[in-house]
């Protein structure tokens, strides 16, 4: 669909030669850093501290730091590792599926998204392992591992397990197709390292890559099958995590719609992280000219179109409880848009349904204050989605007796925050370590000068 | 030669001998290597506390000890001590514990198999005690005593917390804490008896109602002695009823009240199923009669005038709100029409009702004439099987009283419903009141004042109480605990706990029962009584067991041989005897009781307070339990603290809500209290319950809520006894907060009642016992779940319970907390909703906020079939038993929560912290508290989740006891033979538990019954338990 748009478009701008590109990718590499990412670094580093020092006092303490109660057993935590898992989803998406559909523009995103990718799982990861009760046991008593306790085995049977495998799953993979993709580029940076600690570093990370023709043909190959791989993870990892919810008899959780609604949420908030990150990225290291608004216009009707699959999830919600005739179901979804989480539902509307309407101008799809803005909203918008139906379905469920309202307290907040800071710190790290943008994907797709032929 | 050569030189002998006696097997007794018998006794003494043990003998132990260089007990203490230091110094990951095994076992024991003991409780109930490795652990009703039956209340059950708290009184002080020997007290006490014998009148002994027939006999002695006098002092007492019959019969008694015979009951601000009088009996009597889903035929009819909201009114079929001034107003008029519609209603009782017209009292009050009528006609219908009674001690409780017994008299009760010839036993008689007490200290004419039992200095906090204890000289107070009257006082002398001491209670004239103590006293304390014998300088101090058998082998026992007498009423725990408190041939003469009516005392006031008993603390002296303070109150489910009790309406009028802080202005004083809104009160009544706000009341008690009781009117010119309700009052609206700690914020039902609570009427029932269904069942074919996954073999272990009889009472709660090792988590966890009780006491109200029709139903696992949690869990920490459990393993548990999630009746608690290492972080686990603990249930650690496992560790011990007699075999239990923790306590009996796979089980036999119904059955989460519906008897008159 975009590609028909961007046709007429140059993907690379500017009139960049090989070593241009080769240059700038990795100018950020070989400089000192700039004030402005130190700054970056310095504030991401302190919350991402504190949010560690919080969960160390959590061990310590219990888990009860959280605002967790009877009967809304799973809060922040959980809410959080759902939106992280979710952020994850675009990279994959954009490095895997447009890769497969041969959508040309993606060489200038997928390695930041991918990169955010991994980051996101990472702390997405972190979750539901100190939001149980005893993480140094659930550490390891999640895996179906070999042992002398019987032999004892995990219930396959209970979400939460298929939730291991798929996340641990998605990590894997996703770490393996990134890393492959990076080869050629390592080297690339190896070639022109000066230092000899520098070159050491990059020679042992490029695995030895020579830029053969045979290297080449079995990196394509590996790549592509890798690609494949992760495609079903798309569709796969957020519908294992829905099955949380769905899988319950909890009334708001207990709904069929909820795999094809949390992929599309997944996506949606996916891209406009990406947004995020490379609208920052664009700016601070100077790269407008390969991450261009041509990209961002794509990636923004992306975020119009999935949103509106939400919104129509949303939806279908409404009128599904309504139409099951289940008093109960009915009960949970005119309390979210009525009842005392009222709030969390209309923000939760607003940043996910109203707000991408923007994007269906041209020139608000190419504005970058007004992306930025819109695509934090999206991100807002989609951790109270999280919020919406973990906390609301719980808190009012069958027995009116133990209806509770649920806060967070303010060590979530802490926590949610030191996660944002994770996040931000191991993405400033990649971009000062590794080439943000795939050096070689990108040459392949600039625009063809007379004479040349296709190689870097 | 030194000592030590002196001991090897003896061990060196004893060798010698032994070698000798080669013949012999591997173990020699002292004897036999030629101790001296009474140093082995000694030893054995120092060894296990026997019950024999006095203190002559303590003396001469611990003189023993200094003497002898090492004793057994000492080589086991440092050989204890080794061993953990040799396990730090390794650097465990654990400090060693090292258990010490019995080296000599007593006869007939067996480790992990507890004994029982029949006693008494403090206030004569019977009870057994649970015992494991000779500590008591668990207290239960003795289904052989005549009054309890088997029932027994949270506060009974919850005083074994009492029993271990580490702040007992560890042995003999003063209010400045310095610790004084007993020999020193009692010197000090001998010459005060010897110069109050000189003084007649200037030593006095305060203490509340008492119902043991020795102490009093040694209490009367020792005033005979020191030519002292006795008072009483009872807040929540039953005074105006002993006064009412002393004018009526000539006899100052409280009547025995038979609920069970009555067809009709009418409660005038009475809470007899929770707080009036004697609770627990009547809470028997009453459901024996409600029992419409077991087959009985005679259902009851409970109509209840009130002007606070208690479970006697959740109880009630009718209910009407009222004012306490018109307590008087609404019993004249019921007699009004019951004088006029009774056949053979003499003349006299015409004249005396005659000018109080029912619907002109209807008129006046507001109370809906409908209610009133129909109570008046269902006593006449009901003439000699009905029972009215009344208390709420208002401003005319004398008036109210006497009204309420020729009442009863016109209907024919006595005799039937009312046995007045063998009464309660109250203790009042045997004293005079607080009140000539006072005037006595304010004429200089006390100079030493003992107090067992009251705490004065909190029951009424005035000024000028304080100052009048001021000047008494030497104040000795016998108390378990610190108390604001102790830290007046000169000496605080420990009391033992009814579970370390002897004793015996005639808790109704006629019903005796020996209290025998369990273990050894744990502190250095003596019992009341012990202290009188002392002081007085008379025989049986040291041994109090002599005196309690002389007392019985002169007054109660009947037959020659005593000792096998004894034992026998040792081993029962209850007997019947002749009794002085008995009065036959009383009879009821209304003489001048007329007067009385007419000077109705007139509250001119906007509004009036109620001051009500607290359900679980009672008067407060049981302030610092921490289950008492943790187990909600039954309507409200606010937890470690009091509040004001308003109507909507008053709240809407002042422009409050629930928390805001009011301000009540009373009797000259005023409290600041948070706004509780609850239904079926009056838009001018406010109540407050008492018993709250500790002053000094140990680290549980001190400062939780409010102390009510200030605004007590206590004036002995005005009104003849304490006034508790109602007082004039002024409400103001304070500003601020204050959070109150529920563990329930909705009480409507949503119109869910079909899948949660079903509810009918009588009359409704009796056509259709399906009528409380509403609609059909789920149908089966709808389910996905394969039918009969898994048949049960052997057992499969239900539930039921009935709604019917519930009252709410609480006392299942507590009975949980305290074999299921629950914790307590306190005011801040429960205000975020983290309360950890396995059973829960739900309450849904329906109906409008001024005539509520509420219903109890008491939530637990509902060990499912098909259970939510247990395909959740990823670690299969939850799995499901062959005989039908929903089993919980704690280890395996990593604390992911999805199973609370999942669980529909949201009864899995989870320890968001270390609960257990405390109570509620304010008294931590430190001896004797862990001695509390069921060694049977496991202490769970933090961040792992629990719930009711049906009493597992009691199902397990007897089906394991029948497997091994059956020689391994498993052999079906009989039914009846497990009775789980909340069903034995049960004072109504609501809950029956048993095998579903047996068809003659009583519990198949009431799950199989058409009307019982599952909660939340359309889940087809097949939940083991089956309630009974709630059935109002209502409109079928």
């Amino acid at each position: 669909m975009s590609q028909a748009v961007l046709r007429d478009e140059p993907l690379v701008e500017g009139g960049k030669t090989y070593a241009d590109i080769s240059n700038d990718v990795c100018r950020p590499l070989e400089s000192f850093p700039t004030k402005i990412w130190w700054v970056a670094f310095a504030i991401s580093l302190s919350v991402m501290t504190m949010g560690f020092s919080l969960i160390g006092y959590m061990l310590y303490q219990g888990v009860g730091m959280s605002g967790i109660r009877s009967p809304v057993s799973w809060g922040m935590m959980i809410i959080t590792f759902v939106f992280w898992i979710g952020i994850g989803h675009a990279g994959t998406l954009i490095s895997a599926i447009l890769f497969l559909f041969r959508q040309k523009w993606r060489t200038a995103i997928n390695r930041s998204a991918e990169a955010m990718t991994i980051f996101a799982v990472m702390c997405a990861g972190i979750f539901p392992l100190i939001h149980t009760g005893r993480p140094w046991y659930s550490a390891y008593w999640l895996f179906p591992y070999p042992n002398v306790m019987g032999p004892l085995w995990v219930n396959f049977r209970s979400p939460l397990l298929w939730d291991v495998f798929a996340v641990s799953t998605y990590l894997t993979i996703s770490l393996v197709f990134w890393y492959t993709g990076l080869v050629p580029d390592l080297a690339t940076v190896r070639d022109r390292a000066k230092n000899f600690w520098r070159k050491k570093f990059y020679t042992i990370l490029s695995l030895g890559w020579r830029g053969s023709s045979r290297g080449w043909h079995h990196y394509e190959v590996a790549y592509w099958i890798l690609a494949g791989l992760s495609t079903p993870l798309v569709l796969s990892v957020h519908t294992i995590v829905s099955f949380d919810f769905a899988v319950s008899i909890i009334p708001g959780w207990h709904t069929t719609i909820f795999p094809p609604y949390f992929v599309a949420g997944a996506i949606f908030s996916g891209f406009a992280m990406v947004v995020t990150l490379l609208v920052i990225a664009r700016e601070v290291f100077g790269l407008k000219q390969y991450i261009t608004l041509n990209h961002l216009d794509a990636m923004n009707k992306i975020i119009l179109a999935t949103g509106m699959m939400v919104g129509l999830a949303y939806a279908t919600e409404f009128f599904i409880a309504w139409y099951s005739g289940v008093p109960y179901e009915r009960f949970i979804f005119i309390q979210r848009a009525m009842g005392p989480y009222a709030w969390a539902y209309w923000t939760m509307v607003c940043c996910n349904v109203l707000s991408p309407q923007f994007f269906w101008f041209r020139a608000c799809r190419r504005n970058i204050p007004l992306m930025f803005i819109l695509s934090i909203f999206v991100n807002i918008g989609m951790w109270f989605e999280r919020f919406v139906i973990v906390v609301t379905s719980l808190a009012n469920d069958f027995l009116p007796s133990s209806w509770n309202y649920f806060q967070l307290s303010p060590w979530d907040y802490g926590v949610l925050l030191g996660s944002f800071g994770m996040f931000f710190t191991f993405f400033l790290l990649f971009c000062r370590v590794l080439p943000t943008i795939s050096i070689a994907e990108v040459k392949a797709v600039l625009p063809a000068k007379e004479g040349e032929h296709h190689h870097g | 030669m030194s000592t030590a050569e002196k001991d090897l030189e003896a061990l060196r002998i004893r060798q010698e001998q032994m070698l000798t006696q080669e013949k012999r097997g591997l173990w020699i007794t002292t004897e036999e290597i030629g101790e001296d018998f009474e140093v082995s006794k000694a030893r054995r003494a120092k060894e296990f506390l026997e019950s024999s043990k006095t203190d002559a003998d303590l003396a001469k132990i611990s003189a023993d000890e200094d003497s002898n260089s090492f004793s057994r007990r000492r080589f086991l203490q440092w050989m204890g001590a080794a061993t953990a230091l040799m396990g730090t110094a390794a650097c465990t990951r654990r400090p060693v514990d090292t258990l010490v095994p019995y080296v000599h076992k007593p006869q007939g024991f067996v480790y992990g198999v507890p004994v029982w003991y029949a006693s008494s409780s403090a206030n004569g109930y019977g009870v057994l005690v649970k015992t494991r490795e000779g500590r008591p652990i668990k207290l239960e009703g003795n289904p052989d005593h005549p009054v309890n039956q088997g029932g027994l209340d949270a506060a009974i059950q919850a005083s074994i917390l009492d029993f271990y708290n580490p702040e007992r009184l560890r042995g003999p002080a003063t209010a400045d804490g310095k610790a004084l020997g007993w020999k020193e007290v009692d010197d000090f006490m001998k010459s005060a008896v010897r110069t109050a014998e000189t003084k007649p009148g200037s030593l006095r002994v305060l203490t509340g109602a008492m119902t043991s027939p020795t102490a009093l006999s040694v209490l009367k002695k020792f005033i005979e002695v020191s030519k002292g006098e006795h008072h009483v002092l009872e807040t929540l007492g039953s005074d105006p009823i002993a006064k009412a019959y002393e004018i009526l019969t000539g006899h100052s008694v409280v009547p025995t009240l038979r609920f069970e015979k009555a067809d009709v009951v009418v409660s005038l601000d009475a809470d007899f199923l929770a707080t009036w009088l004697r609770p627990l009996e009547f809470a028997k009597g009453f459901s024996k009669r409600r029992k419409v889903h077991f087959g009985e035929k005679d259902i009851n009819q409970l109509f209840v005038f009130e002007s606070m909201y208690t479970t006697t009114g959740v109880a009630a079929d009718y209910r009407a709100s009222i004012l306490p001034s018109q307590q008087l107003a609404v019993v004249l008029a019921i007699a009004n029409y019951v004088s006029q519609s009774i056949g053979g209603a003499d003349a006299g009782f015409k004249n005396i009702f005659g000018s109080y017209s029912l619907e002109k009292t209807a008129q006046n009050t507001g109370i809906d004439v409908e209610v009133l009528k129909t109570a008046a006609a269902a006593l006449v219908k009901a003439k000699g099987k009905s029972l009215v009674v009344a208390g709420g001690n208002g401003p005319d409780a004398l008036a109210v009283q006497l009204a309420t017994a020729l009442l009863n008299q016109m209907l024919q009760n006595f005799g039937a419903s009312i046995d007045l010839e063998t009464p309660m036993v109250t203790g009042f008689e045997s004293g005079s009141s607080f009140d000539k007490l006072l005037e006595d200290i304010n004429a200089g004419k006390v100079e030493t004042l003992i107090l067992q039992g009251v705490n004065p200095l909190y029951t009424f906090p005035s000024k000028e109480i304080e100052a009048a204890f001021g000047k008494v000289k030497n104040i000795i107070t016998i108390t378990s605990e610190m108390s604001e009257t102790a830290a007046k006082s000169k000496y605080i002398l420990p009391e033992s706990h009814f579970l370390e001491t002897w004793g015996d209670s005639e808790i109704r004239a006629g019903v005796f029962s020996i209290q025998q103590p369990a273990i050894e006293p744990l502190f250095d304390s003596r019992n009341f009584s012990e202290n009188l014998l002392a002081w007085m300088g008379a025989e049986g101090a040291n041994d109090y067991r002599t005196v309690v058998q002389n007392y019985w082998k002169q007054n109660i026992h009947s037959g020659l041989d005593f000792s096998a007498w004894w034992n026998d009423q040792l081993r029962k725990g209850a007997t019947l005897g002749n009794s002085k408190a008995a009065r036959r041939g009383i009879s009821i003469k209304a003489g001048s009781a007329a007067a009385y009516f007419a000077k109705a005392s007139d509250v001119k006031s906007n509004y009036q307070l109620v001051l009500y008993s607290s359900s679980n603390l009672g008067d407060g002296s049981q302030a610092n339990n921490a289950w008492l303070q943790e187990v909600p109150d039954p309507i409200s489910k606010v937890t470690w603290g009091n509040f004001a009790a308003i109507s909507p309406a008053l709240s809407k009028k002042l422009g409050v809500h629930q928390n805001d802080l009011i301000e009540l202005k009373a009797n000259n004083q005023s409290l600041k209290l948070p706004v509780y809104v609850m239904p079926g009160l009056r838009a001018d009544a406010v109540a407050v319950s008492i018993g709250y706000g500790r002053k000094i009341g140990g680290s549980i008690g001190t400062g939780c809520g409010e102390n009510a009781s200030v605004f007590i009117s206590r004036d002995p010119k005005k009104n003849d006894f304490i006034q508790l309700s109602g007082i004039p009052v002024e409400i103001s609206k304070a500003g601020g907060r204050y959070e109150l700690a529920c563990t329930q914020k909705y009480f409507d039902i949503q119109g869910r009642d079909h899948d949660i609570l079903q509810q009918t009427t009588l009359a409704e029932f009796l056509k259709n016992p399906m009528a409380a269904k509403q609609s059909e069942a789920v149908h089966e074919s709808t389910s996905l779940y394969r039918k009969n996954e898994f048949v049960y073999p052997g057992h499969k272990w239900g539930m039921a319970i009935d709604l019917n009889t519930c009252t709410g009472c609480n006392s299942c709660v507590v009975s949980c907390y305290s074999e299921n090792n629950v914790s307590v988590v306190g005011a801040d966890q429960i205000r975020m909703g983290r309360h950890q009780a396995w059973m829960r006491m739900d309450l849904y109200h329906s109906g409008t906020a001024e005539a509520p029709e509420s219903a109890f139903e008491p939530m637990l696992c509902q060990q499912c079939d098909s259970a939510p949690c247990e395909t959740v869990c990823p670690v299969l920490a939850t799995v499901h038993s062959s005989d039908g459990l929903n089993d919980m393993v704690y280890n395996r548990c990593v604390g992911t929560r999805y199973c609370a999630n999942n669980c529909p009746y949201k009864v899995r608690r989870f320890n968001y912290f270390f609960y257990s290492e405390s109570l509620a972080d304010k008294i931590q686990m430190v001896d004797p508290l862990p001695m509390l603990m069921n060694p049977d249930v496991t202490i769970r650690s933090r961040g792992v989740m629990e719930k009711c496992t049906f009493c597992v560790q009691r199902i397990r011990k007897t089906v394991d006891e029948h497997k091994s007699n059956a020689g391994g075999k498993l052999v079906k239990v009989p039914d009846g033979e497990i009775k789980t923790a909340c069903q034995q306590s049960c004072p109504s009996d609501s809950i029956v538990f048993g095998d579903l796979n047996d068809p003659n089980s009583e519990v198949s036999k009431i799950s199989a019954k058409k009307q019982g119904f599952r909660v939340l059955e359309v889940l087809n989460t097949k939940p083991s338990i089956t309630y009974l519906p709630r059935i109002r008897n209502k409109g079928n008159a």
